[in-house]
């Protein structure tokens, strides 16, 4: 469980991050990065706060 | 909670769930940690929201890119430095935190002192972090943001939302921040990556395919945000001193004693790099970017961060600017309260943490609600630097010269004063004339930092006397 939600949280940071570089090479649009962006926010931090419900501290 | 009438680890900060342990002995073999604990917390720390302010003010002041490229790079090199060899190597032998460790050289009135003035300082810094949440908070309101002309509240849509924001961060501040700090380290990998994705998009607004192009576009934001006078109010020296005295109370100054005293190895000192080049490189050129495309496609040199990040990457920077905002106003209103708390303990003992951490929590709104705390940010960093910084050159000083780096005796020696005047007057005699210079006759305050710092330091050898065992 720990593991999957580590590799959401990552697709999160991933969203965040990318879209501006496939902006940089005209692979997106502005409205289309905006939105990727804004979903990566939301995905990163629910599963951050999912994270921090049900693993505990010590085997992070 | 510190019992009365002492002064409490205000500085013991940034990791506070670990660094108010052992406030009054040395941290034990047991809880030493390796470096890979402080580059995380580095690079998260310093990606904060008056970072979103630094860059543009860069701008508007007429530096060439050459300088922030090349400045900065050799400015935060400096900064990383001072932390490796000047704090954190006293940080690993004495093991204290700065509170600590200076109380036993000066006394611990003079550092309930020097606390006030942290405290005080630590208020219009949050206030400025206030304005910048509140700039974003502000978009969905339509409210009219500040100018750089603005040193007053401009608007009453403005002061509402400075104070739903700060009284917001007062609270939680005063509650404790446990809960904060844990969202501040959930938020830290976010903003780092938001900081870049929204210097690479501003980058491409901007158009440049060389670095000639860019240079242009560059020179020509600096004519327009000056109205077309293209006048440099910092050349490369400004820029280089102003990255590496921007932290000056941190390194130099020695309150990073307080993290650092965790540290297994020295080396530990490197894991700065991480905050430096990561929010003081990156994300502030990225922010004077998102100028620089604001300029070009709005024709608006408004350096206001909300806007600014809405215009590049949308809903996510201006959560972004909110959240950095708010994460570090939370500590730094917090650490205020700590200091303030002390303070007035020595007349009212019974005075509670959550009205102390309140107290200061409004100071800063009320600064907040000034935006010319947040525009006057480049020369607020050094006159904090110039006031705090050269207390780090009494420590080492006396470490090198008086102590003769010896932890062991040091750690068991008593204060031989509970106020010591000659580090009062070693730290007033350069400071004083110092504030004077900045503030009344509008002298850089970065420039007086290392000044400061080392006559500090030589006063205090000549004024106070040897002790005994020496």
């Amino acid at each position: 469980m720990n593991t999957l939600l580590r590799i959401i949280g990552w697709v999160g940071l991933a969203l965040t991050v990318v879209p501006s570089f496939l902006f940089l090479f005209d692979a997106l649009s502005m409205e289309k990065l905006k939105l990727a962006m804004t979903i990566g926010m939301v995905v990163w931090f629910a599963v951050a706060i999912v994270r921090s419900r049900l693993v505990p501290a010590s085997s992070e | 909670m510190p019992p009365a009438n002492t002064p409490p680890p205000v500085e013991a900060s940034r990791s506070d769930s670990v660094a108010n342990e052992y406030e009054r002995e040395p941290v034990p073999e047991k809880s030493l940690k390796g470096a890979g604990k402080f580059w995380g917390m580095y690079a998260g720390e310093h990606a904060a929201g008056t970072e979103f302010m630094i860059g543009p003010l860069f701008l508007l002041a007429g530096v060439s890119l050459q300088n922030i490229i090349f400045g900065l790079l050799l400015g935060n090199l400096m900064a990383v430095l001072s932390w490796r060899y000047v704090c954190v190597p006293i940080a690993t032998k004495a093991r204290y935190t700065l509170y600590h460790h200076l109380e036993k050289i000066a006394g611990k009135w003079l550092v309930l002192l020097y606390n006030l003035a942290n405290g005080l300082l630590f208020c219009f810094l949050a206030g400025a972090m206030i304005t910048v949440s509140a700039t974003a908070v502000g978009i969905p309101f339509d409210m009219t943001m500040p100018t750089t002309d603005d040193w007053l509240p401009n608007s009453t849509m403005f002061v509402v939302v400075v104070l739903a924001v700060g009284l917001l961060i007062a609270t939680v501040a005063s509650l404790g921040y446990d809960t904060v700090a844990k969202f501040a380290n959930i938020a830290s990998p976010w903003m780092v990556l938001v900081f870049l994705a929204c210097g690479i998009v501003a980058f491409k607004q901007l158009g440049a395919s060389s670095w000639e192009e860019l240079n242009a576009i560059w020179s020509e934001s600096i004519l327009f945000a000056q109205d077309g006078e293209s006048e440099s109010t910092m050349g490369f020296w400004s820029v280089f001193l102003f990255a590496w005295f921007c932290n000056a109370a941190m390194h130099v100054g020695m309150a990073d004693l307080s993290v650092f005293r965790f540290a297994k190895k020295a080396s530990a000192g490197w894991a700065t790099s991480a905050g430096m080049y990561v929010g003081h490189y990156m994300a502030w050129i990225a922010a004077a970017f998102m100028l620089a495309a604001q300029i070009k496609l709005n024709q608006d040199a408004n350096p206001v961060p909300g806007p600014m990040a809405n215009n590049v990457v949308g809903l996510a920077g201006i959560i972004c600017v909110v959240v950095a905002g708010w994460t570090t106003a939370n500590p730094t209103i917090y650490r205020a309260g700590l200091a303030f708390q002390a303070m007035a303990q020595t007349i009212f003992p019974n005075v509670s943490r959550f009205w102390a951490t309140f107290a200061a929590g409004l100071i800063a709104t009320v600064a907040g609600a000034f935006p010319a705390f947040a525009w006057q940010l480049l020369g607020f960093v050094g006159l904090y630097g110039t006031i705090l910084a050269p207390m780090g050159g009494v420590i080492f000083f006396d470490w090198y010269f008086r102590q003769k780096g010896d932890a062991s005796a040091f750690q068991k020696s008593s204060p031989a004063t509970s106020f010591s005047v000659p580090v009062l007057l070693a730290w007033l005699i350069p400071v004083v004339p110092a504030f004077y210079l900045i503030v009344y006759e509008g002298y850089t305050a970065v420039n007086f930092v290392l000044p400061c710092w080392l006559i500090t330091g030589v006063l205090y050898l000549l004024l106070s006397k040897k002790p005994a065992a020496a």
